[in-house]
């Protein structure tokens, strides 16, 4: 059971198309300094907005 | 969009999404004027490698907004070079089309009906306000009874 309940956990990760953990910059934002998107947006709804140069 | 991401929030339902912006660190202006302008968090990809865009291909392109769901998988990408109502507009239509299918009784819209979902319905009943995610016997009101029937959900 332990084996099974262990599989379906990581099938999440495996199956997932994106992820990284990277630290947030934004001396604003209410998780600076913590790694996003992973752990702290974890089973949140992400949109990524990709950096301009205009 | 930091207001949008608000919007999201407590408008439309979305309790728990989020706004990731990825910059690059070769490009300080954008960084710089983005945490000028917001309190959403911004990440950095390495220059010249950018994994993360590499990772979102071919979706990781300038100014590009992809939409993941819950557990990462994509939804769809939009263009935006501002954020203006039509915008809006197109990612609400996304995000909608994608949850149509959402579940009675889960008020915050994880597929999942939980404790989170009876504290939504209370604080939702207490409020005043309405859900259609939390009128579970479809009487347009959000009230005592839908919480109920949400709590007997979850215990059988």
């Amino acid at each position: 059971m332990k084996k099974i309940f262990l599989i379906l956990s990581l099938s999440g990760y495996i199956f997932c198309d994106y992820q990284y953990s990277l630290e947030d910059y934004n001396t604003t934002s209410p998780t600076f300094g913590n790694n996003v998107w992973e752990p702290e947006y974890l089973d949140y709804i992400t949109m990524h907005y990709f950096a301009t140069q205009g | 969009m930091s207001n949008f991401q608000e919007e999201l929030r407590n408008e439309d339902g979305y309790e728990n999404i989020v706004i990731i912006a990825v910059g690059q660190t070769n490009i300080s202006s954008f960084n710089n004027n983005f945490c000028a302008n917001s309190d959403l968090p911004l990440v950095m990809d390495s220059f010249p490698a950018l994994p993360i865009r590499e990772q979102f291909l071919p979706y990781g392109l300038d100014h590009y907004l992809v939409i993941l769901d819950y557990d990462g998988n994509y939804i769809d990408h939009i263009d935006i070079y501002s954020l203006g109502n039509s915008e809006k507009n197109q990612i609400r239509s996304i995000l909608e089309q994608y949850y149509a299918q959402s579940i009675l009784g889960d008020v915050n819209g994880d597929l999942v009906i939980n404790v989170q979902d009876i504290v939504l319905a209370v604080n939702l009943v207490l409020a005043g306000e309405y859900s259609s995610a939390a009128d579970l016997n479809s009487d347009n009101l959000t009230n005592v009874l839908d919480v109920v029937q949400i709590i007997n959900i979850i215990l059988s």
